[in-house]
């Protein structure tokens, strides 16, 4: 990397941390309006039921109540921004029916001036329900014909897809692991619960949502199509989010719109925010699924077949269940070369909370089965794992069968070889178990996973930058921060690209008043695609500040150059000129001209290269309670480029921690449809004194279509941690876990087991 | 987000008999409140505070304290655990187990404002602090309208969140009887893994005195295994006498675990659980073993 | 209901107020006095999101009624900077990209705030200890760790900042 680079590959400050250390950075429920009134939603206690009747006459007489909002006129949005391409499949993201499909599923909002009243009110509302069968295994929904959860039936999406001659794939292999996988409902559980709205709409018919979104522009569109209103009128701002991890992918089931709407009856702001109870029964959860996976491979190791079979539970409601599948194809299918692969996948829905987009989205799933089934032909071949997997992933050169591109960059390898030199891999695999009751093993796996989603769904990026005319930029982006650090990372590449600055450069709030239509923070996607289009402004700009100091300077652009504030000649740097000077010069002192340098950028990344990882786990297990400490996890992670390595260490390490809870501790309980651990106090999520050393390794592969060669990071750090856990689980103790997450009650089974056999 | 529960009066009483008083006039609407850590996060319908409207603020009436004279240790039951955890007067010798579980039972920033009385007297099948209250025979020494009463701690815990203790009274101080300083007594707990700071799955609390190599007393109390932390006396009593050794403290930890009548719940299966009292117990006694013989 | 008198000295200016005897110490701080520095993660104690300091000591505010805190001297994030100057906390946090989202950031600092004024030079089984009640979903703890490390170095080598950012109860008439 070159050493000149002012801004790219340097752990610069980022650029909200001063307002987050001193309290002063507003997170929603920070905002107060002038005259707001509050909101609260009733919800059901039934899994499944019909709504006879709502009678909100007596809590209507109470002083203080505003307004009423029920499911029979708000409308619920239902779908993703996929449906929004046509303005059929646009009708059909918006749903108003009379039924509850999950317990917690909002049957009414009601406005009043305050909390206590807002409580008394909800609880003289009268609802008549009729109770429905409800579902809540996916097999049975899958087949039952009588009770249907959504006119159309159970089956919400279904996609198979088959590469080769599976039939042949398994008559050459020489040993086949056939196993079925099962995984857990896993909960964001940011610290700053989803979510709080304020919405405004007032009496010129302009409608302002304060609410933490991800994708600010997709959310405008969902709100101007629930509420019929022109996308100009729609305004949405997000204010500094405590976390998503994707559960903030669009509106919140029950949230904005209901919030809106109330505000739209009363002519007032209303806020609406959710408690951290109902953020854990009644907000987006991973899909659980199960996972059945045969896979053949050679006595030498070589891969020949996979079959796949998956039934991803929705829930009630999912916007994403056609991505979460089709990520499972493409990040399975992706990462190793298995010529014959078949592929099927259906998404169910059940009468549980709905399942959304979680850090990762269904690649942490396929890969739990995936990378487990690696390790268990390696142990029957005798193989070490690190081996058979250098033999079979997908190489650079190669053409992804999914995306039908080529892997124009791979750092796969040497996430491989520093995370086996760093962690001690080969010594401690050989490692003799010690005596005594607390076994260690050691364990890897590897990852890959998409950034972006450009060609799977609409995935717009668009930047502006504005030179002003003391030198300084802002630079304009509807990149939402979920705490990522994505905008910090982006004004380095604007740095990078216009020779200005880092501490010149403001970046934008994220408004959709002001900022041109970007898809926003999901799929890993801004440093790349975000990148990509600020990369793209900013050469615009740059452009045009070297046509005026070729003017200026009487040199050739080709022979100037741009860095740390100034434009001058390669070979003779004396003849140079300050950036502020020139933007003073043509923006004001030149009357004739007036004209503020701005670059603009919209469209579509070029690809979605994939970015790779490799974890090695350390775990000591104590065999007489099945408690696992885990000692140690070493994760290499190919980004492509680290634009700001600091923040790519952030994510590698918040990444492990969650990867851990997704292996070892967390997990939504249910019965009958019911929520039982909708608490921090029993769904548990890891401390400072519970996580081990943690080394996170930056490789960097160079990605030809990457801003500087950047890809992502966000998601793919989590993916493969449970797999790596298990692995060494395995290797410490011989017992094979298929289910997440990995209670001390089930180790100990497996234990207890194996000891009788 | 706010309280779950209505209140109506806070009351800030000056001394004992105002406290009393108060609790009498509202009956089953007031609950004292001293740190206030176990009262706040209630979710309606839970635990039995739906009618709670008057709180009681005890935190003036002096009940911080921890001295150690010349037949008691004697802790006010408003001392908060931190000070419990770190008291060189329990820290080590026979009282360990003690500091074992106020060190154990939660975060430090919990342990600032949560008490011993508190831990008593939610009276959860988990509490932590009231195992080695058992095994070190503690008394309790409670306040009400009829004056002062000394309830022996097995006698106070009586079902899943309710004390021996009468409406209108106020848990003064817990006493615990100095005992040899031979005593070997040891604390654990059982968490859900991996995570350093969790309600018990199962708890285990164990003393032992021993004469040359024969067992003198011997003490197992057991939490988070029936609707009372409680004596597993069946056990205890094949170590009293008998001369210590592996053999013997499996055949009580496995004799603990059959006493032990644990249920399904959130954390843990009572299959489980039943499995754990039998390791914890074990190495419970080994611990108080170890440590008796010093 | 009967509200409840009581004053309190919050980042060095004391109040008298009339609160609502079910108020949380957090309801005031953040809708009374505006200090929305502090933040509710969860509302019962769990996520520490809500932690300041009490008296010199860390505790919940969502766990403590504001008539609990009567007399008593209360330290939330925005009484750390002196003016635009940041206390060492604060530059250590930037410094160590140990912020993320920031939502736990305001509270992890009153932890360790609370914590190194009672003992200076923790080391970091200490710091992780006294950390506990704080999650965070976004870092994975170690970098936080690792400015509270550098804060406590930097605090120990300007002895006069430490005496300044110290804040233990000031001493009133009861």
């Amino acid at each position: 990397m070159p050493d000149s680079y002012i801004a790219v590959g340097k752990s610069l400050q980022r650029i909200d941390g001063v307002d987050k250390v001193t309290g002063s950075a507003k997170y929603a429920a920070d905002i107060k309006l002038e005259n707001m009134l509050h909101a609260k939603l009733l919800r059901s206690p039934h899994a499944h039921a019909k709504v006879k009747r709502i009678d909100t006459s007596a809590a209507e007489k109470l002083p203080g109540v505003r307004a009423f909002a029920t499911i029979l006129e708000v409308p619920k949005v239902i779908e993703y921004w996929f449906s929004l391409r046509t303005e059929k499949k646009k009708k059909q993201m918006f749903l108003r029916d009379n039924v509850v499909r999950f317990v917690g599923d909002p049957v009414l909002a009601v406005a009043a001036d305050d909390q206590q009243t807002l409580d008394k009110a909800l609880s003289l509302v009268k609802v008549e329900y009729e109770s429905l069968p409800a579902l809540h295994d996916p097999f049975k929904a899958m087949t039952e014909k009588n009770v249907k959860i959504h006119s159309r039936g159970n089956v919400a999406f279904k996609a198979k897809k088959v590469y080769g001659d599976i039939y042949e794939g398994f008559k050459n292999a020489d040993i086949i692991i056939e196993n079925t996988y099962r995984t857990s409902k896993q909960k964001h559980a940011a610290l700053e619960p989803f979510g709080t709205c304020i919405a405004h709409y007032q009496s010129n018919g302009k409608l302002t949502v304060y609410s933490s979104t991800q994708l600010p522009h997709w959310s405008r569109h969902y709100l101007a199509g629930a509420l019929e209103l022109s996308l100009n009128k729609v305004r949405v701002i997000k204010p500094h989010t405590g976390g998503s991890f994707g559960g903030r992918c669009g509106l919140i089931h029950g949230l904005e719109v209901m919030c809106s709407w109330l505000s739209r009856q009363t002519g007032r702001a209303v806020r609406m925010s959710f408690s951290r109870e109902e953020d854990f029964i009644a907000t987006e959860t991973r899909h659980p699924m199960t996972i059945r996976m045969k896979t053949g491979a050679t006595k030498d190791g070589i891969l020949t077949a996979n079959d796949v079979e998956i039934v991803s539970d929705v829930g009630g409601y999912g916007t994403h269940y056609i991505g979460v599948i089709a990520d499972c194809l493409s990040t399975g299918a992706g990462l190793y070369k298995i010529p014959n692969y078949s592929f099927s996948g259906i998404a169910v829905f059940t009468n549980k909370s709905l399942s959304g987009a979680l850090r990762g989205y269904g690649n942490p799933q396929m890969n739990f089965a995936q990378e487990s089934q690696m390790d268990i032909i390696a142990g029957k071949l005798r193989m070490d794992p690190l081996e058979l997997r250098l033999k079979n992933y997908r190489e650079l050169g190669e053409i992804d069968p999914v995306l039908n591109e080529e892997i124009r960059s791979n750092g796969l390898k040497e996430c491989l070889e520093k995370g086996a030199e760093s962690s001690g891999w080969e010594e401690k695999r050989r490692q003799k178990p010690i005596k005594g009751t607390r076994k260690r093993g050691i364990g890897l796996s590897i990852m890959l996973h998409g950034t972006g989603a450009g060609k799977a769904l609409p995935d717009p990026a668009a930047a502006t930058v504005m030179i002003n005319a003391d030198g300084s930029v802002n630079l304009v982006t509807a990149a939402a921060d979920e705490g990522q650090g994505n905008r910090t990372v982006l004004a380095q590449i604007a740095s990078e690209t216009l020779g200005i600055e880092f501490d010149k450069i403001s970046v934008s709030e994220t408004d959709t008043e002001t900022t041109p239509l970007d898809c926003g923070t999901h799929g890993s996607r801004q440093a790349y695609c975000g990148g990509l289009a600020v990369k793209a402004a900013a050469t615009e700009a740059r452009e045009k500040l070297l046509a005026y100091a070729n003017k200026e300077l009487g040199v050739n652009e080709d022979q100037l150059r741009l860095k740390d504030g100034a434009i001058f000649e390669t070979t003779n740097p004396d003849n140079k000129i300050l950036i502020s000077d020139l933007m003073r010069k043509i923006q004001i002192e030149d009357m004739s001209v007036c004209e503020q340098v701005i670059g603009s950028a919209a469209g579509v990344a070029p690809a979605m290269p994939g970015y790779y990882g490799a974890i090695f786990a350390e775990v000591e297990v104590d065999t007489e309670t099945g408690e696992v400490k885990v000692l140690k996890l070493t994760s290499a992670f190919d980004v492509g480029r680290a634009i700001n390595p600091d923040l790519v260490e952030g994510q590698i390490t918040g990444g492990a921690v969650m990867g851990m809870g997704f292996a070892l501790t967390e997990n939504l309980l249910l019965r009958d449809g019911q929520i039982l651990n909708s608490s921090f106090a029993d769904y548990r999520l890891l401390r400072a004194c519970d996580v081990p050393e943690i080394v996170p390794i930056i490789v960097e592969s160079n990605e030809p279509t990457g801003p500087f060669g950047a890809k992502g990071i966000g998601e793919g750090c989590m993916v493969n941690v449970a797999s790596a856990i298990s692995n060494a689980i395995c290797h410490a103790t011989g017992v094979r876990l298929i289910d997440l997450c990995m209670t001390p009650d089930s180790i100990l089974q497996g234990i207890t087991s194996d000891e009788m056999t | 987000m706010s309280v779950y529960f209505q209140v109506e009066e806070y009351h800030r009483p000056q001394d004992l008999a105002q406290a009393v008083d108060i609790l009498s006039r509202f009956g089953n609407r007031a609950r004292v409140i001293a740190g206030g850590t176990d009262i706040l996060p209630r979710r309606p319908g839970v635990k039995k505070i739906d009618n709670i409207n008057h709180l009681v603020d005890i935190s003036k009436l002096g009940l911080n304290y921890l001295k150690k004279e010349n037949d008691h240790i004697r802790i006010g039951a408003a001392t908060d655990i931190n000070t419990i955890g770190a008291s060189p007067v329990i820290l080590s010798g026979p009282y360990r187990a003690l500091s074992e579980a106020a060190t154990s039972h939660s975060t430090s920033t919990i342990k600032n404002r949560a008490t011993v009385g508190g831990n008593l007297c939610n009276a959860s099948p988990c509490a932590d602090l009231a195992l080695p209250l058992l095994v070190l025979d503690a008394i309790l020494v409670a306040a009400g309208p009829k004056g002062k009463r000394h309830i022996p701690i097995e006698s106070f815990f009586k079902g899943v969140n309710f004390s021996a203790l009468n409406r209108e009274e106020v848990l003064l101080e817990i006493r615990i009887p100095l005992c040899s300083e031979k005593a070997g007594t040891a604390f654990l707990k059982l968490r859900r893994h991996h995570t350093a700071i969790d309600m018990a799955v199962v708890n285990v609390a164990t003393l032992l005195t021993c004469k040359k190599e024969r067992c003198k007393a011997a003490r197992i109390a057991l939490g988070s295994v029936a609707p009372i932390s409680f004596r597993a006396k069946k056990a205890e009593s094949v170590l009293v006498g008998a001369e210590l050794s592996e053999e013997i403290i499996q055949k009580a930890a496995a004799l603990a675990a059959e006493e032990a009548k644990p249920i399904d719940d959130v954390r843990a299966t009572a299959t489980y659980r039943k499995k754990m009292v039998a390791v914890l117990v074990r190495r419970s006694l080994e611990n108080s073993m170890r440590r008796c013989r010093q | 209901m009967k509200k409840v008198d009581i004053k309190m000295q919050v980042n060095n200016d004391w109040y008298e107020l009339a609160v609502n005897p079910g108020d949380r110490l957090v309801d005031v701080l953040r809708d009374q006095l505006d200090l929305t520095g502090t933040k509710e993660g969860c509302g019962e104690g769990e996520c520490g999101a809500c932690t300041v300091n009490l008296d010199g000591k860390a505790v919940l505010s969502c766990l403590i009624f504001a008539a609990q805190a009567d007399g008593c001297t209360i330290l939330t994030i925005e009484g750390l900077q002196r003016g635009s100057e940041l206390h060492p906390f604060q530059k250590a946090f930037v410094s160590e990209s140990a912020v993320q989202c920031g939502y736990c950031t305001p509270g992890m600092i009153m932890a360790a705030n609370a914590l190194i004024n009672n003992e200076p030079e923790p080391n970091e089984d200490t710091i992780r200890k006294s950390l506990a009640n704080n999650l965070c979903r976004c870092t994975g703890y170690d970098k936080p760790v690792k400015a509270v490390l550098k804060a406590a170095k930097d605090m120990k080598e300007d002895i006069n900042a430490r005496f300044l950012y110290c804040c233990r109860k000031i001493s009133t008439t009861d």
